[in-house]
């Protein structure tokens, strides 16, 4: 039991003034590609990771959605010389890990090893990218789990309320389809699909690379040369793809409260609106908005109206998030059955109220003062480091960025946010959805 | 070792031996004038630290009929005290970039704060402050009933699976305080009251029932002067440590059924009693770690090779085991069975399994396999601020040494197959059980 739970999204949205130590340097390859580096040597373990841009399940073929969940739950199972059994043998042996994740966007390769097993790591994952061995009776097993799996997600009203969300406001286009897909589609899904799947998004030509660790720009430039040099440079296009929908998201359908029933004691709210993109020149003071708004914890004031002013919720939240296609400000609460029009109503008057009347000095100066001082301790390990530069290259932020984004923030003034949140902040516009006991 | 005047230092090296390298971090334990124990583990990777206060008083601690006042409690610590106002406490940590959050378990309740290293002392100052200071009023606790009340709803009520886990436990732990879960049960949230929260307060938080860790960027001389000026001088209480009952064999294995129309595969849960560090048959415990992790740790374990790979009897598959508690731990499994298979045959089959061990024994390799696993996790661990502080911190209030960590891979190495044997037959040889099945019709 914790007093809230933080939001982990969160973390990508506050990055900071930058611990001095580290510095991103580019390892430039001879295959046209760059490789993101931060040596840090004060453990004997090394992090990477490569995005695949255009690989996430917004490429997906029409009736195939979950084709790119296939497809990283299969890339690890058996490849090249070795079975499936003999690879996890040999990954646990040398505590190396290797797994694939994906968002609508992209598809990531995740590797952790220590430094003295790197050769082998960069050899295996190279082989799961070039050679996996899409085993038939492994994808039938790799298939029903993918199917468990959604099924499960499918129990929880935060996930029930959160699809409904997407399928309301992406109608009509790829984002409006569940990451992992539906049932009946991962039903639909062959071998074959994966083959050609892998054949159009995996490839050089569309990674993003980045490593963090104790590893220098020589031995970065081997391994790329020894082991991953050996992937496909295939130029992977966004577009060259069966499936329509692939544009870009100016605007949600207008807003909407959508009630799902399920007998459940508490209400699950997810709510959302146009967010704002990293181009815009308000994205920073959108983002002070926002940590004002309801991405602070409790400092922010849906958590001071809602929870500690009316004890109507644990849990209230909003943030901002940008996707290749469009970007959004997002959030949820829950609360008992009973407390929901409550809730609901205070959720929109505080939009309506930052809309209308702004924000304060203070607020604005807590928010610089936080956001300012919080990054380096938001990027303590290897891990974060890695996923946040891999964050930086596919938003195209900037290899100086993390010196910079302290100024980004400062230099926002309470016009600025006042200005955004007239912009964004229309109650009216609110898509809504809900699962629990309608009373 | 070293010893000051005053007080003796500890200094232990925490030493992963993986594959003939070695990795090290030292490791300082002392304790203030008062008898406040003190953890520092040194890091210079980021400018910044990890503080975090571990009182001895958690959900066991509980008065009977007043189960939540521990987690409740630990709510109201970021209310009002005699030096600051209502959430004064977390917004003073954010102005200064920092992260500030709270956990409540079993046997304890952890404060923490994550931060930049020259707010060291503004941390502790904060944290004393409340261990003493707290005014706790009517209000508040009202309002923050309803706040844990939305907590439950959303962890357990509005989970079927948590509703079965909560059943399971109140078989397995019968009368004893785990049988109660930490966040309570709903009418007893409900009843809580302000001389409740006062009475838990005054009865539990006090320096020599704390435990500070800090880690990160700093050095044992800063921490020490620093600690003693904020929380040296803090009066101490005579507390009484509650002593766990002795808790019986199970008499008989019981299965519970939830069913709920919204669960859309069925699911199995099984809970076996085990020893944890500091219960009776804790000889047993470096084994079940490993076995654990031989019987359902991943894709190369026994229960996936068997039930997933070979016998296609479920999709997933799992075991678990975690030593670090002051009373019995639980030995789990957990499994997702495909269409039509019968739970009985689940359940048949890890039993043979688990046979098949004891009798047969493990391959050498299955053993130096997930003797490797539990060591490289370890190494892991020290990636991030907090993940060593979580560890020791964990132990150390659960009443173990920071020794006992600190000689844990090596022990981990030591593990033979008889240990294992002998650790399997001492927790499921002529053994009880409390299985849950978890299902979406009366009937399924």
């Amino acid at each position: 039991m914790t007093r809230f739970i933080a939001i982990l999204v969160l973390l990508l949205f506050s990055f900071e003034s930058f611990a001095s130590s580290a510095k991103i340097q580019n390892v430039e390859t001879k295959l046209n590609t760059n490789i993101w580096l931060i040596e840090d040597n004060s453990l004997p373990i090394i992090s990477f990771k490569i995005a695949f841009r255009h690989a996430g399940s917004a490429y997906e073929p029409i009736g195939k959605s979950g084709t790119s969940n296939l497809l990283s739950n299969m890339l690890n199972k058996g490849a090249g010389k070795y079975s499936n059994l003999e690879l996890k043998k040999i990954l646990e042996d040398n505590a190396i890990y290797i797994n694939f994740t994906l968002d609508k966007d992209n598809l990531y390769a995740n590797l952790s090893t220590l430094k003295e097993n790197k050769d082998k790591a960069f050899e295996i994952l190279s082989l799961m990218l070039t050679k996996p061995l899409f085993d038939k009776k492994t994808f039938i097993r790799v298939k029903s789990q993918a199917l468990d799996s959604v099924k499960k997600k499918m129990e929880k009203p935060n996930y029930i309320a959160d699809l409904r969300w997407i399928e309301e406001s992406f109608a009509g286009h790829q984002y409006g389809l569940p990451t992992r897909g539906y049932p009946e589609t991962i039903e639909n899904i062959t071998i074959d699909d994966l083959k050609k799947f892998m054949n159009e998004h995996i490839s050089l030509s569309n990674a993003v690379m980045s490593i963090v660790g104790n590893i220098s720009k020589s031995e970065t430039t081997s391994l790329f040369n020894q082991y991953l040099s050996k992937l496909p440079v295939t130029p992977v296009e966004a577009k060259k793809t069966d499936c329509p929908g692939i544009a870009y998201i100016r605007q949600l359908p207008e807003g909407r409260t959508i009630h799902i029933k399920k007998d459940i004691p508490q209400s699950v709210v997810i709510f959302g609106t146009n967010g704002i993109s990293y181009a815009d020149k308000d994205f920073y003071a959108a983002h002070i908005m926002n940590y004002i708004l309801g991405g602070g914890g409790f400092e922010s004031r849906l958590m001071n109206e809602i929870r500690e002013k009316r004890g109507l919720a644990y849990s209230v939240y909003s943030f901002l998030t940008t996707m290749s296609y469009t970007s959004l400000l997002k959030g949820g609460l829950g609360t008992r059955n009973e407390k929901l029009d409550e809730a609901l109503d205070v959720l929109k008057a505080e939009f309506k109220k930052m809309q209308k009347n702004g924000i304060t000095s203070d607020e604005l100066n807590s928010a610089k003062s936080y956001l300012t001082g919080s990054f380096h301790i938001h990027l303590d390990s290897n891990q974060k480091l890695v996923d946040f530069i891999s964050f930086i290259q596919l938003e195209e932020l900037g290899i100086d960025f993390m010196a910079k984004r302290n100024n980004y923030i400062n230099k926002v003034s309470l016009e600025d946010v006042n200005r955004v949140a007239k912009r964004l902040l229309n109650p009216e516009d609110l898509i809504i959805t809900i699962v629990g006991k309608k009373l | 070792m070293i010893t000051s005047a005053k007080h003796k230092l500890l200094i232990l090296f925490l030493i992963v031996c993986f594959s003939g390298n070695v990795f090290a971090i030292q490791i300082n334990n002392f304790h203030l004038k008062n008898g406040m124990e003190v953890v520092h583990i040194p890091s210079k990777r980021i400018p910044a630290i990890a503080h975090l206060v571990w009182y001895k008083a958690g959900a066991m601690d509980e008065p009977i009929g007043k189960s939540g006042i521990a987690h409740l409690f630990e709510h109201l610590m970021f209310k009002k005290t005699e030096n600051l106002a209502d959430g004064e406490f977390s917004k003073t940590i954010a102005v200064n970039g920092g992260d500030d959050n709270a956990g409540t378990s079993q046997d304890y309740t952890v404060y923490h704060q994550a931060i930049a290293k020259k707010h060291l002392s503004l941390v502790m100052s904060l944290e004393a402050e409340r261990m003493k200071n707290l005014v706790v009023n009517k209000n508040s606790v009202k309002n923050e009933i309803d706040i844990v009340i939305e907590e439950r709803n959303m962890r357990v009520d509005n989970n079927p699976k948590a509703l079965l886990r909560e059943k399971m436990k109140k078989a397995l732990y019968r009368d004893h305080p785990y049988a109660t879960p930490v966040i309570g049960w709903k009418d007893e949230i409900k009843a809580l009251t302000k001389d409740d929260a006062l009475n838990f307060y005054k009865t539990y938080y006090s320096p020599n029932n704390a435990i500070l860790v800090v880690a990160g960027d700093v050095t044992i001389d800063q921490i020490k002067s620093l600690a003693e000026k904020h929380y040296g001088e803090l009066e101490i209480s005579k507390i009484e440590q509650k002593h766990l009952p002795k808790l019986s064999p199970l008499e008989k294995s019981q299965i519970i059924k939830q069913s709920n129309p919204s669960v859309k595969k069925s699911e199995f849960l099984r809970y076996y009693l085990a020893p944890s560090a500091l219960s009776e048959g804790n000889k047993h415990t470096e084994a079940l770690s490993v076995l654990s992790q031989i019987l359902g740790g991943g894709e190369t374990s026994r229960l996936y090779q068997k039930m997933v790979m070979d016998e296609h009897l479920v999709t997933k598959i799992g075991s678990y085991y975690d030593s670090i508690s002051k009373g019995e731990s639980i030995f789990g499994f957990y499994a997702i069975p495909k269409d039509k298979v019968k739970f009985e045959k689940i359940s048949t089959t890890i039993e043979e399994e688990i046979r098949n061990i004891i009798k047969n024994g493990i391959p050498k390799d299955a053993l130096t396999r997930a003797q490797n696993i539990l060591k490289a996790d370890f190494i892991y661990a020290q990636d991030g601020l907090k993940n060593m502080a979580f560890i020791y911190g964990r132990a150390i209030t659960t009443g173990l040494s920071a020794d006992y960590i600190t000689k844990w891979p090596e022990r981990i190495s030591k593990v033979t197959e008889d240990d294992i044997i002998q650790a399997a037959k001492y927790i499921f040889e002529n053994k009880h059980s409390v299985t849950g099945f978890l299902t979406g019709e009366e009937n399924d």
